[in-house]
């Protein structure tokens, strides 16, 4: 199999990348070949996702790697998610050097770290062994930490700070819970390698203690639910999602989330063949509904655009974990179309929003006005990222949202339909008059007292209209603009039709989950 | 003496270097307290590794004292030669610290029995003894000020974990087993690295500084 040593080929060029860094810090050469990492590898991934989904369920190197259809999405989301923010990386990383917000010697670090962070991410999807998925993800933090604190301000380092504690005791939880399956799988099976297999577990489910995979799984809902940004282990991710470098904050919440929460699919899928699905499916709800409530109050008050959409992106997974708790084939599928397509609409958003804040220099949401009459094409992107993430039809997220709420409905679990339907009414409400005024408001005249810490601009501006602050676009950002517009139309046409083939493949996760 | 003796006594002697973690307040001597506790625990998988002949277990053996003993006390002895205070001023009292870590030993030492765990080694305490390391690392971790004593904090956790997986199942499968020998090494590097800079910015390793972001 060529695919799987071409889906690492992100790690030589993180190498690469570092010491052309070295020589020739701040050339253009770096974006090249830094880019060419990320591309690479995700064009093995998809390869590898479009075997999957024509041959089924495939392993490799004597069972170490196992790409089944729940690997086949996330390889999708990944590969998707990191071409859309390398991409985005370039306009945006260019302009930083050229504002002297970073030094040219940093400009090799950040593809290093962007580049080890893709193939650690591949590498948590395709691998076998519940252990090393789990040392994987680990890797994961510990790689996406220095992009975290990348402009090593105040506030980057101490959401940086942060992250890596918060991040670090969830999983040493996950790693109890890998180690209780593991008890329970070597004391019948023997302490062999193959004891932590996925396939190998799977087949031998019946032989699982049943008190000890409970525990496990309670363990590993914690431990990686923490990294997932499950509510209330929530509290990391707003601040490491809105310090980090805007591509880098699109690639937390489209790919890194996803990465975790499929720790937390593989073991469900587990601890469903041991004990009585009932069992999961109560702590999946009570989880995803308190991870869409408890958001509200803070989407509401809240005035810095990235931490709205980092909040929303709390929101959508416990979506994941409410449509998966419903269970059912229809709630499996909506969770498996929910977290496609919320990985691309957030990472496009993200994007996006990451323009806006370029152009009026500050992410306070009550400074940004009439982005739709300055820029045009920037604000209907804005506003269509809006209105497909709090699922309004006619947007792919509203297809998968009526999926979880038909589900519920479909298992007779009126309460959490209702309760659902009311939560998800609630966080549009206050999600999307943020984006509204954003988008169509009129300039507002700004005193200097209202300054405050949140700016992105230097020193305070004399009484200005905030209108006239926005910069021009340059050439780079026209293109980018140009490349968000791909994804959103696919976000448009993912809710009104979606092709055989993906339906094909939802049925197969549907069966896989 | 015999082995049992021996390993019964260092997972006390394991037990008790993390209490006195706990009540501790030089930085300084926290770095020597967690040496001493990794040693300590590579001591201990000596022992099972000649008592049960498993090979990789001396690869864990070789592991621990390499990343948790040389590698966390040189990469935190250089965050401490930056630091300007040495020494932490306290959030909770001793006398509250240490009755918080006694009710977490007995809790711990009742979910033992309530768990049914098979375990392999001769040492009948090493069971609760490291659920009790997971529950006072996590402890430190939440009632520390300074960014050192939450990395310490932080190792002691792993340690208790190594110490359940030893004494279950002789330590996880080698390959998983040297994957999280390889993450905690990295995750000291980069925490050291971080409290450094932190260090360097707002000029202490006091976390209380970080209370910007919110909301």
């Amino acid at each position: 199999m060529f695919v799987f040593p071409l889906l690492f080929a992100a790690l030589p060029m993180a190498l690469l990348v570092l010491l052309l860094g070295r020589w020739h810090p701040g050339s253009p050469l770096i974006h090249l070949v830094g880019g060419s990492g990320p591309l690479l590898s995700a064009s093995a991934g998809l390869w590898l996702a479009i075997s999957c989904w024509k041959q089924g369920a495939l392993t490799a190197y004597h069972q170490v790697v196992y790409v089944d259809a729940l690997s086949a999405l996330l390889l999708t989301v990944i590969a998707l998610v990191s071409l859309l923010t390398i991409m985005y990386s370039i306009p945006y990383l260019s302009r930083d050097l050229a504002h002297g917000k970073i030094l040219p010697a940093k400009l090799g670090w950040y593809y290093f770290w962007f580049n080890l962070l893709v193939a650690a991410m591949y590498a948590t999807v395709v691998l076998n062994s519940l252990g090393l998925t789990w040392v994987l993800i680990e890797a994961t933090t510990l790689v996406s930490v220095p992009l975290v604190g990348y402009y090593g301000t105040a506030r980057s380092l101490e959401a940086a700070w942060k992250y890596l504690i918060i991040a670090s005791v969830g999983i040493s939880f996950a790693l109890l819970g890998i180690l209780l399956t593991y008890i329970a799988s070597a004391s019948h099976l023997g302490e062999q390698a193959a004891s932590l297999d996925f396939t190998f577990l799977l087949s031998h489910a019946a032989t699982l203690n049943p008190g000890l995979l409970k525990l496990a799984f309670l363990f590993i809902l914690v431990g990686y639910g923490t990294k997932t940004g499950i509510a209330p282990m929530h509290t990391w991710l707003p601040d490491a999602h809105s310090q980090a470098p805007t591509p880098i904050s699109a690639l937390l919440s489209g790919a890194l989330l996803n990465c975790a929460l499929y720790g937390i699919l593989r073991f469900t899928i587990l601890t469903n063949a041991v004990l009585d699905a009932s069992f999961t499916a109560t702590l999946l709800q009570l989880f995803g509904l308190v991870s869409i409530g408890l958001v509200i109050p803070f989407l509401l008050k809240q005035d810095d655009i990235k931490r709205l959409l980092a909040y929303s992106s709390v929101e959508h997974m416990g979506i994941i974990l409410l449509a998966l708790g419903i269970g059912g084939k229809l709630g499996r599928i909506a969770a498996a179309l929910h977290l496609f397509n919320h990985a691309l609409t957030k990472s496009l958003l993200f994007c996006v929003a990451g323009e806006v804040t370029e152009r009026y220099q500050t992410r306070e949401i009550h400074k940004i006005r009439g982005v739709m009459q300055a820029t045009p094409l920037l604000g209907i992107l804005l506003f269509v990222g809006a209105l497909a993430i709090t699922g309004v039809p006619p947007f792919n997220i509203f297809v998968s949202e009526l999926m979880v709420i038909a589900a519920a409905f479909a298992a007779h679990q009126y309460l959490v339909a209702a309760l659902a339907l009311l939560l998800l009414t609630t966080v549009f409400v206050c999600f999307f008059p943020h984006i509204a005024t954003m988008a169509f408001g009129q300039g507002t005249r700004e005193s200097p007292s209202s300054f405050s810490e949140g700016d992105l601009a230097r020193e305070p501006q004399t009484e200005t209209l905030v209108a006239t602050t926005i910069q021009k676009p340059g050439g780079a950002e026209k293109i980018a603009l140009v490349l968000f517009a791909i994804p959103a139309l696919a976000l448009l046409i993912g809710g009104f039709w979606q092709p055989w083939f993906l339906q094909d493949w939802l049925y197969m996760i549907g069966a896989a989950l | 003496m015999h082995i049992t003796t021996i390993l019964n006594g260092s997972v006390l002697l394991l037990l008790a270097s993390t209490g006195l973690l706990v009540i501790n307040r030089q930085l300084r001597l926290g770095i020597a307290l967690l040496t001493c506790q990794s040693l300590l625990l590579a001591g201990i998988a000596i022992l099972v590794a000649l008592g049960s002949g498993i090979e990789h277990l001396y690869l864990a053996v070789v592991l621990t004292i390499l990343v948790k003993a040389v590698l966390a006390s040189v990469a935190l002895g250089v965050v401490l030669r930056c630091a300007r205070t040495k020494v932490e001023r306290e959030i909770l009292g001793r006398g509250l610290s240490l009755s918080i870590c006694v009710g977490l030993v007995l809790v711990s030492y009742s979910s033992v029995h309530q768990v049914q765990l098979p375990q392999v080694i001769s040492a009948p305490n090493s069971l609760w003894v490291a659920i009790s390391m997971v529950l006072i690392g996590l402890f430190m971790m939440v009632s520390r000020r300074k960014a050192l004593m939450q990395i310490i904090g932080l190792v002691t956790i792993e340690n208790g974990v190594f110490l359940l997986a030893l004494s279950t199942t002789y330590g996880m499968p080698i390959f998983v087993e040297v994957g999280i020998f390889l993450d905690v090494g990295c995750s000291i590097i980069m925490l050291s690295f971080f409290a450094f800079k932190i260090n360097q910015l707002f000029e202490t390793l006091d976390i209380t500084e970080l209370r910007h972001l919110k909301g």
